[in-house]
């Protein structure tokens, strides 16, 4: 059973991306940040999608896969922490193109319980 | 997608031998009523109790009905012109619906009865009129208190059961049971690690379900550890973490640990198959279950989360599947026994919560173990049930979190002992597997390897809402949320453990076990029984109807049931039509096509589509359709392979032509 406490998404970056100086993305994976967007247009193709994102990011963007409507998850390759919270703002910053931006967190299983807490 | 391999072939094979090789052998099949069959008392033998209905066109009807317009009207029994034609005494019983009766005959088993009556060209069906009774505990050998001394705990599944002082929050289950077993027409989605389809208590039970775990960002599958990103293999390879994946590489910082087979635990719990003679009971007994592998090792991301959400409620998600339905079961429940503890919740579940909501979807989700703390997303998300967890005296248990957000608590499993080699006395009994790695023996929790966690809470009340569904199938999800909620049992302040205080909101200390209140744990305690009692019937009659194997194989014969259909409030059904809706050039609808069941052979892979029509005592109709995609099942995994494997190309391909060309009407 895993052990780990399901609060580990948070420090891969689930911090509230709110668009102001407060981002705080931890230290990015080496591969860049995951994130999630909803786009303002319905019915976007993932080309599309990736198009703009690079664009705006100024950044390679991969991995890009629709989750549900209006909603796609997307990799920003960014070395660091601070471009990667630049290209996470640009990409947030264009409402024309995007709603809403959300890093992508893991989810757990609840951590199993102790016996003691388990009282 | 990795090629054909094996491990769905866990579930596939599941669904195939729904021919049910183990239940064959199991004493009291479980009826789809959830009652079960009473043993047959000698008398019985001798006098055959037999439920007739009589075809419309037939010629003893048109003899006896020359001057009624509809035969269906006129309230004439056939005791005596049968009894002519059989040789038999018979005698009329009551009148059960149009063309339908009771019919009594001395001397004679029911079956033989019934043999005869089903010879004769003017009988549409003729079935034993069994004696129901009331009550009766499920058969499963792990169910019942007082167990032997080999099996632990020794109380079983003491949270299915009806409460009393000792076992406080138990939810009623049994009880519940009287009013409804569960529809197997009613699908629960449980979104989770996947799920050990071979397991004996699941055989049967599943629908098949689909794998949404992807790549990791390095491109690499260590998250999935299937050796492939989205497929249509929801099995469970296991999710251990080794020291070397924690130290680097996409699960760095992750925690060591063995497999959780966390999956198969919450889907037991849901929908084991009950009352067959086999290990556990399940809180849905008949609902059926669709495995949606959304986490793998070290958990999933939250985007896979949610395209498994979208996708179990049958909203399409056209970049992954084209256009059209792209999930032929979509779910009535969402079982989400995971989450994070971000206190508030984000853009992108309440999205997802929301729109499965709107499109009739209940999402059930765990509140969390972190002892007391602010409830994580997705269960404060508007709209999802959050469950907290108790204590067998009902109080809070430890681990539990709180917040004004959950909906109601269950049982959640907890040890009364808990020196480090006592067993653990109130665990939640759940099926599970014994591999510390890959998958090893299917077996169960116990009070040493114990089941504990609100992860184990949800469930149950995905179960419970299951069965509401089944009693009245137009239930909204706010209907189901607020039926649960109202029908609680209040908890208790007292019989908790020395010095147990009152809960408090989270405040960002932990707090164990306390007296719930019903802004820190919910509306109350769990009460199946009382739910399915408030739920009142469909103003309409409501078509529900299933398939038999769910995923049949090319050749197989799939047995179609709409007996699990609801008569709108005050009304009976009285006929039941099926039609083929598209054959797909590989099912032909067999020769009765006017009963409650029917059958279908296929010839060949590939995907049909069967509507069943049912009328009911006002004449007043409602249908439903079936899409049914027969595939070649895949060789069966061996226990140790690691999991891996996939659902079979002939089953993608056959939910491709679904997806493009059938549409399949949601019940």
């Amino acid at each position: 059973m895993l052990t780990m406490t399901w609060r580990h998404g948070v420090l891969l970056g689930a911090l509230p991306l709110c668009g102001c100086a407060q981002d705080n993305l931890t230290t990015p994976p080496p591969d860049g940040v995951r994130i999630l967007v909803t786009t303002r247009s319905e019915s976007m193709s993932v080309g599309l999608v990736t198009t703009q994102a690079h664009n705006l990011a100024r950044v390679p963007v991969s991995d890009v896969v629709e989750v549900g409507p209006n909603r796609y998850r997307m990799t920003l390759v960014c070395p660091d922490e601070a471009s990667c919270r630049d290209a996470v703002g640009r990409v947030r910053g264009d409402r024309s193109f995007a709603l809403g931006v959300d890093i992508d967190p893991r989810q757990q299983i609840p951590a199993k319980p102790t016996r003691e807490m388990s009282r | 997608m990795k090629p054909l391999t094996h491990s769905i072939a866990t579930v596939v094979t599941a669904l195939a031998a729904l021919a049910l090789p183990a239940l064959a052998a199991a004493p009291s099949p479980p009826r789809t009523d959830g009652i079960r069959r009473a043993s047959v008392p000698t008398a019985d033998l001798r006098d055959a109790r037999v439920i007739v209905k009589f075809k419309a066109d037939s010629a003893l009807l048109r003899e006896r009905t020359q001057s009624a317009r509809d035969p269906d009207r006129v309230a004439v029994q056939y005791a005596g012109r049968m009894s002519q034609r059989l040789g038999v005494a018979l005698q009329d019983g009551r009148m059960i619906a149009a063309r339908t009766q009771v019919l009594r005959a001395r001397a004679m088993s029911s079956a033989e009865l019934v043999a005869r009556l089903q010879a004769d060209p003017d009988v549409e069906y003729a079935e034993i009129d069994e004696r129901m009774r009331i009550g009766a505990a499920p058969n499963d050998p792990r169910y019942g208190a007082n167990q032997p001394q080999t099996v632990t705990p020794t109380v079983g599944q003491w949270y299915l059961r009806a409460p009393d002082p000792t076992i406080v929050s138990a939810i009623n289950a049994e009880t519940a049971w009287n009013t409804t077993g569960g529809s197997p027409a009613i699908v629960v989605a449980v979104l989770d690690t996947g799920v050990r389809g071979d397991h004996p208590d699941l055989l049967g039970k599943l629908v098949p379900g689909y794998d949404f775990v992807s790549a990791d960002g390095d491109g690499s599958f260590t998250s999935a550890n299937d050796g492939n990103a989205r497929d249509g293999d929801a099995s469970d390879p296991g999710d251990w973490v080794t020291q070397a994946e924690s130290d680097s590489g996409p699960l760095q910082g992750c925690d060591v640990g063995d497999s959780s087979w966390h999956g198969t635990q919450t889907t037991a719990l849901v929908g084991a198959a009950t009352d067959n003679g086999v290990g556990m009971a399940s809180v849905g007994r008949n609902v059926r279950v669709m495995p949606v592998r959304v986490l793998g090792k070290c958990g999933g991301f939250m985007s896979d989360v949610v395209a498994g959400m979208y996708w179990a409620a049958g909203i399409n998600i056209p970049s992954t599947f084209g256009t059209g339905p792209a999930n032929p079961f979509p779910a009535k429940v969402l079982n989400m026994s995971l989450g994070s503890a971000t206190p508030t919740c984000g853009t992108t579940y309440q999205s997802a919560v929301t729109a499965v909501n709107g499109a009739g979807v209940s999402v059930v989700v765990s509140a969390g173990n972190d002892a007391g703390l602010a409830v994580g997303q997705p269960a404060n998300c508007a709209g999802a049930i959050g469950v907290g967890g108790l204590r067998q005296t009902g109080t809070k248990v430890g681990f539990s979190d709180v917040g004004p957000q959950i909906s109601i608590s269950a049982p959640a499993g907890n040890c009364v002992l808990p020196g480090a080699s006592d067993p653990c006395l109130y665990p939640i009994l759940t099926a599970t597997n014994d591999g510390k790695t890959v998958p090893g023996n299917n077996t169960y929790s116990d009070s040493f390897n114990i089941s504990v966690g609100t992860s184990f809470s949800a469930p149950l009340v995905s179960g419970a809402a299951a069965l509401l569904l089944s009693v009245n199938p137009t239930l909204t999800p706010a209907q189901v949320r607020s039926t649960l909620m109202s029908s609680a049992r209040a908890f208790p302040t007292s019989g908790g453990s020395a010095g147990t205080s009152t809960c408090v909101a989270p405040n960002g200390t932990q707090q164990l076990e306390c007296y719930c209140t019903t802004s820190t744990c919910g509306a109350g305690m769990l009460d199946v029984r009382a739910a399915v009692q408030a739920v009142p019937a469909p103003t309409n009659t409501q078509a529900l109807a299933y398939a038999t194997p769910a995923a049949p194989a090319p050749g197989d014969t799939v047995t179609l049931n709409g007996a699990t259909s609801v008569p709108g409030s005050g009304r009976t059904i009285s006929g039941y039509q099926w039609t083929m809706v598209n054959s797909g050039g590989i099912a032909t609808l067999g020769a009765t096509t006017n009963a409650s069941t029917a059958t279908v052979t296929t010839s060949g892979g590939g995907t049909f589509v069967v509507r069943l029509d049912v009328t009911d005592n006002t004449a007043a109709t409602a249908s439903t359709t079936l899409t049914i995609i027969a595939a070649a099942p895949v060789a069966p995994p061996s226990s140790d392979s690691g999991g891996g494997g996939t659902l079979s190309w002939p089953w993608l391909l056959g939910l491709g032509l679904a997806v493009a060309a059938l549409r399949p009407r949601r019940r």
